[in-house]
């Protein structure tokens, strides 16, 4: 159980060090996460727990199928998967207070706390910088049709227009 | 409860000052400027909502960052937000976000200058109220800049 006197420093947190951290951050990302990356990361940071958040970062890391245009993505993950481990530390610091041991849940959800306060920064950051054009590699900043087949897709066959 | 109110006293006062009520017209004026050129009822409602969003997110958060990134996002999604316009050729999204991370900082000096100071943490927390309390009272007067400037081209276009 995380109290309010947690709640109200991960805000001082996430006003005067999460919040510079993220933007420093995503300045350091060549090209702007594709709208799909933004929205995958988005709900695991908001309904799953840490370890959960942890696993998903790991996988999109280590993914080896991203297409030529997407070879940025795998450096983005490795690199908040670095970030997060180095935010723990403030995890840690605000557990302190407490006078006994904290229990392992109360330590993965302040975490949680934590990373998420930093995602949504990341990805406010990650928006504002693709619509200003403020990337390195600005090429691909139009995220509305990322993800999306190139030339004349009409979507899929319906049922009817199928040869039977 | 003294210094709270004493707190309060102190943000009425540096909001009301001069400098801090003409950026916030300034602002207004800007907002109105970028999304009047906007057609249509349905269109200028929808406008009026994103006026109405920005304060509500003001008003309800407590975090300085959480307007920040709506503004951002705001930016990115809405092409009012991030349209040229004026002489200067300025984004209403970049100026309010440039405002309210460092244009506001002098003001917020202003109110915990031998009120609010030291580096723990408790003052720290205090200082972002402060800060807060400013953003809040900044995109209010912004607010009701908008609306008087844009029931003025209003009147303008019925009469």
């Amino acid at each position: 159980m995380i109290t309010e006197q947690e709640q109200e420093k991960i805000r001082l947190l996430s006003d005067i060090e999460l919040y510079p951290q993220a933007v420093e951050f995503i300045h350091g990302v060549a090209r702007q996460l594709p709208q799909t990356q933004i929205n995958g990361l988005l709900n695991v940071s908001l309904a799953n727990t840490y370890d959960e958040l942890e696993r998903f970062i790991d996988h999109q890391r280590t993914r080896t199928t991203w297409r030529r245009e997407d070879a940025h993505i795998p450096d983005f993950y490795k690199r908040l998967s670095q970030k997060l481990k180095q935010l723990e530390a403030y995890a840690l610091s605000i557990m302190k207070s407490r006078t006994g041991q904290p229990s392992r849940e109360d330590m993965q959800t302040l975490k949680m706390l934590l990373a998420r306060e930093f995602i949504q920064h990341v990805l406010a950051e990650n928006a504002y910088m693709g619509a200003t054009r403020a990337f390195q590699n600005p090429d691909r900043d139009n995220t509305r049709n990322q993800g999306r087949p190139q030339g004349n897709y009409r979507g899929p066959a319906t049922r009817q227009g199928r040869v039977q | 409860m003294k210094k709270r109110i004493e707190l309060i006293i102190r943000v009425n006062k540096e909001a009301g000052s001069e400098e801090f009520y003409q950026k916030s017209q300034d602002l207004g004026i800007l907002a109105a400027q970028s999304f009047r050129e906007e057609q249509g009822r349905e269109r200028q409602q929808r406008h009026r909502a994103q006026m109405t969003g920005l304060e509500n997110i003001a008003e309800t958060t407590l975090k300085v960052t959480d307007v920040l990134d709506y503004v951002k996002k705001q930016t990115a999604r809405q092409k009012g937000w991030q349209k040229e316009v004026g002489a200067n050729k300025e984004r209403f999204g970049e100026v309010l976000k440039k405002e309210i991370e460092s244009g506001l900082k002098t003001f917020v000096d202003n109110v915990c200058n031998g009120f609010i100071e030291g580096t723990t943490d408790d003052v720290k927390q205090e200082r972002q109220e402060a800060y807060l309390l400013l953003v809040r009272q900044f995109i209010r007067q912004l607010v009701v800049r908008y609306e008087y400037q844009v029931s003025q081209v209003e009147e303008r276009v019925r009469s």
